[in-house]
C-alpha cells in the first residue's frame, strides 16, 4: 500500500506555501519555510536533521545562521524517491524537553492554542497536523516523537534504534536518538520507512537488519508502571482495552522489575552523552559567531556558550558531573547496567506479544500549567514513553480517544527489528476508528 | 630516577582515522582535505578505517602487548580551537594493547598502553586570533604510553632508537616528527613536560629537567608536582598551567563506534593459529613448527588434526604433507578421513589421486586475497623473516620460494605478486 | 553539591552563569541529583552494561578515498583568512 502526499505545482503550489505561513504565524509549527517551489511528495523535517541548504538550527540560538552544506542520510534517500522537504520544525532545543516550551517561539497546539503540543518533536507534530496528507520527519531520544503525537492527535511512529541512519541528525545523546515518523496513517508513514531504512556506510550504527512484521494478538499491560498515571486517563485506556478485547485481542497484565528506575537511568545517559556531544558549540566555525578573536580562547567559548538555553545549560552541567572520574561508577556505569536489565526483561515480554500503555500519563495540559514545573516533575511525566526508547524498541503513538474537543493518545510497543508489525496494528485500528485531524492548509 | 613517556605517532594509512579526506597534510592549500566528520560539524558522524586498525595491532604485538579480543573507543573531552568536537575520540581502558614491553639489551621497558587516537587540527598562534587547518584533524595516530622505567638519559636514547626500529618494521614513516610528553621524577613529585616535538628536542628537554631537579635536591629544595612544556629556542623548561585533570576529562564510551573484533585481524589470527598449533602439538608430542606451518597455510588442518586421535596423529600430518607436496588445496574432512585409512607414505600422485577419486587435473591456483594474508600471518608471527627480508636478497626469494610451494603457485606473476604483498607491508 | 565544587563545574563545562541563573540552576541541580540517588536502591550485582540498546555489529571503512564525504564550501559557515579557519586566540 502507498500513501498520499500532497503534490502541488504552480499556483496551488504558492497558495499552499502563503497559507502555511499564515498558519505559522499562530502556531509557530516551522523554524523555516521554503518558499521554492518543490517537484515532489511534500514532508517537513525536525530542525535537528540536516537539509542541505536549508538552515539547521535544532532550535538553540547557538546555531542561528548554520546552513548545512550536506544532506542526512535519510533526507538524501528521501529525495531521491520523490519527496521535497518544505521546511524545517521546531522544537525544544537539542530535543531537551517534553513538551515543547524550550523553544525561542513555543509550537501551538492545533486543537487549542492554550495547550502545550508537547515535545521535542513539537513542530513536526503541529505540522502534521495542520498539513493536508502529511508526514513529518523527526526524532525521539527519550519519547520526543510520542509526547507530542498523543498531545496534537496524530501518528508518531519510534523506530528501532539503528533503523534509520542518524548520519545528519544534530546529536543529543547518540546511544538513544532515533528518527522516526510522524503522519496521519498507517500507509504514509510506511512507506517513509521504506525509503529510509537501512544501513549507511556514513553512520556506524546503522544497521542491515531486515524489518519484519511479526503480528500478535497479545497485549500486555504493565502494572507496575500504571500508578503514577492521572485516573481519567487510566478510565479511558480501560476503555481502549475493552475496545480491543472486542476484537479479538487478549490482554495480560504483567510486572517488569526495575521499570522504575528507567527515567532516572534515561537521564543519567543522556545528559551524560549531551555534554559530550555540545562540546562542539564554540562560536567560530558555524552557527553563532562570537565576533572578538581577540579573547583567550576559554574566554571566547564561555562567551559562545551563554547561548544555550536553560535546560541545555542545565544537561550540559550534570552531564559534565556525572562523567567525571570520581562519579562516574555512581551513576553512569549503574544507568548501563539498568538498562541492560530493563532492555533484557521488557525483551522476554515483547517475544510474546506487543506491549500497551497510555502514551502520557496526563491529559494535554494548558501551557500555563507546566511553564513552572521544576524538572524533575518535568522529567517524570516520561515515565511512559522513556522505557521503550532507553531499550531502543519501536513504538508507535497513535489517537484512540477525544474528550472536550482534545486527543487521547496510546502507545504500542514491540521487539527490536519488528517495526512493521506496529503499522499493521495501526491499520487494523483505523479500520473501526474515525481520526477528527484539525486539517487547515493544504 | 624514573622517566616514563607518551609518544605519538602517525600511522601510515592513506586516508583519516574515521573519515575519506587524505590522511597526509596537503602543503599546498590548507583546509583542502577535510569533511564534516574531521571538522567536527552537526550531524556528522565517524566510521572506522580498518587500515588504521590493523597497523595498531600490529604495532601493539610488535611491542609486546596483549591484545584483548575487542576494542572500543572513548570520548576525551577538553577544549581548544584545534579540537573541532570539543573531544577527542581516543582509547582508555579498551586499547587496542596493554601490558607489552621493549626489550632494551635485556632490560624490559614496560608498555603501559598503545591507543589509537585521532589527530587534532594544526593551529597557528597569531597576536590576535588562531589560524586553524583541518587538514591534519583526523588523521590516526597511535599514543605509546610506557611505564615510568627509563632509569637514564642513556636508556631514553637507547628506548627512543628500539621504538623508531620497531616502528619502522612497522611501516611507520620514522622521519615524522614524534610528539611525546614526557615525566620525569628524580624525588618523590612527578614532573610533566607536555609536547614535546623530535627526538632532540626530547632528549634536550629531558637533559635540562634532570639538571633542573638535581639542582633543586642539592639545595635542599622541594620539586613540585606540575606540568611544565619545552621552549626550544631557550633550551630550557617552564611551568605551565594544567588545562584539564583525568577528573575532568569525563572519558565515556564512544556510542558513534561500537566494539570491534581483534581477533578478526590478519595479525591475530596468526597468534591463535600458532597457539592452538602449540597446544596441538603438545598434547600429541609432536613437532610445534610442523604443525604451525601446516595451520598457519590451510586453516582447515587445524581442525583436522583436532578431530584425530594421538595414535593416528603422526600420520595425519603425513597425510597433510602428502597432500601438500601433490599440490592438492581442496581436500575435504570426508576425503582426509578416507585417505587417512590406507596407506599412503610411499604412493606416487596417480595412485593417491586414484584412490582419492579425482583425475590428475592442475589444482587451480590459490586464491590471491588468500595468499596475501597467508604472507601476512607469516610475517607477523616471524619477524625475523621481514626483517631480513627488506635488506637481504636471498631471504626474499627464500620466502617467495616457501610461500610458492605452500601455495602451489608459480610464475614470475605470482613471485611479483608476493613481493609486492611483502614490500606492502614494509613501506605501506 | 558544594559551591567550590558547582563553580569548578562550570569551568569544566565551559558555562558562565550570571548570579540569579546560577542559584537557580544550582537548586535545580541538586534536586535532578537526589532524584538520580534513587538508583543508590538498585542491586543489580552482575548485570552487564549495555552501551547500545540493540546489537552493533562492527562496521569498518576501507582505507581509500573513494566515497569521501561530500561539502559543498568548507568556509560557507565560518570565518576565513588565506583558506584558514579564524579561531580565538591562545
Amino acid at each position: 500500500m502507498t500513501g498520499k502526499f500532497l503534490s502541488l505545482k504552480g499556483e496551488g503550489y504558492n497558495g499552499f506555501v502563503s497559507q502555511l505561513k499564515h498558519a505559522n504565524e499562530k502556531l509557530d509549527a516551522f523554524n523555516f519555510i521554503d518558499e521554492k517551489e518543490k517537484n515532489g511528495k511534500i514532508i517537513s523535517v525536525k530542525d535537528n536533521i540536516c537539509v542541505k541548504g536549508m538552515p539547521a538550527t535544532a532550535s538553540s540560538k547557538i546555531l542561528h545562521g548554520y546552513i548545512p552544506g550536506f544532506n542526512a542520510t535519510a533526507i538524501e534517500r528521501l529525495e531521491n524517491s520523490g519527496f521535497s522537504v518544505i521546511g524545517k520544525t521546531n522544537m525544544d532545543e537539542f530535543g531537551f524537553g517534553s513538551f515543547g516550551l524550550n523553544s525561542e517561539h513555543p509550537a501551538k497546539n492545533p486543537y487549542n492554542e492554550e495547550y502545550v503540543t508537547g515535545g521535542s518533536s513539537s513542530g513536526s507534530a503541529v505540522a502534521t497536523a495542520l498539513i493536508k496528507e502529511h508526514v513529518s520527519i523527526a526524532e525521539s531520544t527519550g519519547g520526543s516523537i510520542s509526547a507530542p503525537a498523543a498531545f496534537c492527535g496524530v501518528v508518531g511512529l519510534t523506530p528501532t534504534y539503528g533503523a534509520i541512519s542518524r548520519y545528519g541528525l544534530i546529536d543529543y545523546a547518540s546511544s538513544l536518538d532515533k528518527i522516526g515518523f510522524m503522519g496521519k496513517g498507517a500507509d504514509s508513514i510506511r512507506e517513509v520507512m521504506e525509503k529510509t531504512v537501512g544501513s549507511d556506510p556514513k553512520d556506524t550504527t546503522s544497521l542491515s537488519k531486515a524489518i519484519s512484521n511479526k503480528n500478535t494478538h497479545k497485549l500486555y499491560v504493565i502494572d507496575n508502571l500504571m500508578g503514577g498515571i492521572d485516573e481519567g486517563i487510566k478510565d479511558r485506556f480501560e476503555g481502549l482495552l475493552a475496545k480491543l478485547s472486542a476484537k479479538d485481542y487478549e490482554i495480560e497484565h504483567v510486572k517488569i522489575d526495575y521499570l522504575e528506575y528507567s527515567v532516572p537511568a534515561y537521564y543519567i545517559l543522556s545528559m551524560s552523552e549531551a555534554s559530550t556531544n555540545l562540546a562542539k558549540y564554540q562560536g567560530f566555525k558555524y552557527g553563532f559567531k562570537v565576533k572578538d578573536f581577540s579573547l583567550n580562547y576559554n574566554d571566547f567559548f564561555m562567551s559562545a556558550r551563554k547561548q544555550f538555553g536553560k535546560e541545555a545549560k542545565r544537561r550540559v552541567i550534570l552531564g559534565t558531573f556525572i562523567r567525571s572520574k570520581s562519579i562516574k561508577q555512581k551513576y553512569y556505569e549503574k544507568a548501563l547496567a539498568i538498562r541492560h536489565a530493563i532492555i533484557a526483561r521488557m525483551g522476554k515480554i515483547l517475544k510474546e506479544g506487543f506491549i500497551i500503555m497510555p502514551t502520557m500519563p496526563i491529559f494535554t495540559p494548558k501551557i500555563s500549567e507546566v511553564s513552572d514545573i521544576s524538572p524533575v516533575e518535568a522529567y517524570s511525566m516520561d515515565m511512559l514513553t522513556v522505557p521503550p526508547n532507553l531499550c531502543g524498541f519501536p513504538h508507535i503513538s497513535f489517537p484512540y480517544f477525544y474528550e472536550r474537543g482534545m486527543p487521547l493518545g496510546a502507545q504500542v510497543i514491540t521487539d527490536h527489528f519488528n517495526d512493521y508489525s506496529l503499522l499493521d496494528f495501526l491499520s487494523e485500528w483505523e479500520s473501526g476508528f474515525e481520526y477528527k485531524f484539525k486539517e487547515e492548509v493544504g | 630516577m624514573k622517566i616514563g613517556l607518551e609518544v605519538h605517532v602517525a600511522l601510515p594509512t592513506k586516508t583519516k582515522l574515521f573519515c575519506s579526506d587524505l590522511a597526509y597534510e596537503n602543503q599546498e592549500e590548507p583546509n583542502s582535505n577535510v569533511c564534516p566528520v574531521c571538522l567536527g560539524l552537526p550531524g556528522a558522524k565517524p566510521v572506522l578505517n580498518q587500515k588504521a586498525l590493523e597497523i595498531s595491532a600490529g604495532i601493539a604485538k610488535a611491542l609486546n602487548c596483549e591484545i584483548g579480543e575487542k576494542t572500543w573507543f572513548v570520548r576525551k573531552v577538553y577544549f581548544y580551537p584545534d579540537l573541532p568536537k570539543g573531544y577527542q575520540i581516543t582509547q582508555l581502558d579498551g586499547a587496542i594493547g596493554i601490558k607489552g614491553y621493549v626489550d632494551l639489551n635485556g632490560k624490559k621497558i614496560g608498555i603501559r598502553r598503545v591507543q589509537i587516537e585521532e589527530d587534532p587540527a594544526r593551529i597557528i598562534r597569531e597576536k590576535d586570533y588562531s589560524l586553524i587547518d583541518f587538514n591534519r584533524s583526523g588523521v590516526p595516530l597511535n599514543e605509546i604510553v610506557t611505564e615510568p622505567d627509563i632509569a637514564s638519559l642513556e636508556e631514553l636514547k637507547g628506548f627512543i632508537e628500539e621504538l623508531r626500529s620497531i616502528l619502522y618494521y612497522q611501516g611507520v614513516n620514522i622521519n615524522q616528527e614524534l610528539k611525546t610528553d614526557l615525566n620525569i621524577s628524580l624525588a618523590e613529585n612527578r614532573v610533566e613536560i607536555k609536547n614535546v616535538t623530535g627526538v632532540r628536542n626530547l632528549i634536550a628537554a629531558a637533559e635540562y629537567e634532570i639538571k633542573r631537579q638535581s639542582a633543586l635536591i642539592k639545595e635542599g629544595k622541594e620539586i613540585s608536582l606540575e606540568t611544565r612544556s619545552y621552549r626550544e629556542d631557550e633550551n630550557e623548561t617552564v611551568s605551565s598551567r594544567e588545562k584539564e585533570t583525568e577528573e575532568e576529562y569525563g572519558f565515556t564510551f564512544e556510542p558513534d563506534l561500537t566494539f570491534y573484533d581483534t581477533t578478526k585481524l590478519a595479525m591475530q589470527k596468526a597468534v591463535i593459529a600458532s597457539n592452538a598449533a602449540k597446544e596441538l602439538a603438545d598434547i600429541n608430542e609432536y613437532n610445534e613448527k610442523t604443525i604451525r606451518e601446516l595451520v598457519l597455510f590451510n586453516k582447515r588442518n587445524l581442525s583436522l588434526l583436532e578431530g584425530i586421535s594421538k595414535e593416528e596423529f603422526k600420520k595425519g600430518v603425513s597425510l597433510i604433507e602428502k597432500f601438500a607436496s601433490f599440490g592438492i588445496e581442496d581436500y575435504s574432512e570426508e576425503e582426509f578421513m578416507k585417505m587417512l585409512k590406507r596407506d599412503v607414505s610411499s604412493i606416487e600422485k596417480d595412485s593417491f589421486l586414484q584412490l582419492l577419486g579425482r583425475s590428475n587435473k592442475t589444482e587451480e591456483k590459490a586464491d590471491k586475497e588468500e595468499i596475501e594474508s597467508g604472507i601476512k600471518e607469516m610475517l607477523y608471527l616471524d619477524k625475523t623473516l621481514l626483517e631480513r627480508g627488506i635488506n637481504d636478497g636471498k631471504a626474499m626469494s627464500f620466502m617467495i620460494g616457501k610461500v610458492k610451494e605452500k601455495y602451489h603457485v608459480t610464475g614470475k606473476e605470482a613471485a611479483d605478486f608476493i613481493q609486492k604483498v611483502i614490500k606492502s607491508m614494509l613501506n605501506n | 553539591m558544594e559551591e567550590y565544587e558547582f563553580e569548578r563545574l562550570l569551568k569544566t563545562a565551559r558555562i558562565e552563569l550570571d548570579k540569579e541563573e546560577s542559584a537557580s540552576v544550582k537548586k535545580d541541580i541538586n534536586e535532578i541529583l537526589r532524584f538520580f540517588d534513587k538508583l543508590e536502591n538498585v542491586s543489580l550485582g552482575e548485570e552487564e552494561q549495555a552501551f547500545h540498546s540493540v546489537e552493533i555489529p562492527e562496521k569498518l571503512r576501507k582505507d581509500s578515498a573513494e566515497n569521501k564525504n561530500e561539502l559543498e564550501n568548507v568556509f560557507y559557515n565560518g570565518e576565513n583568512y588565506r583558506f584558514y579557519f579564524l579561531g580565538p586566540k591562545i
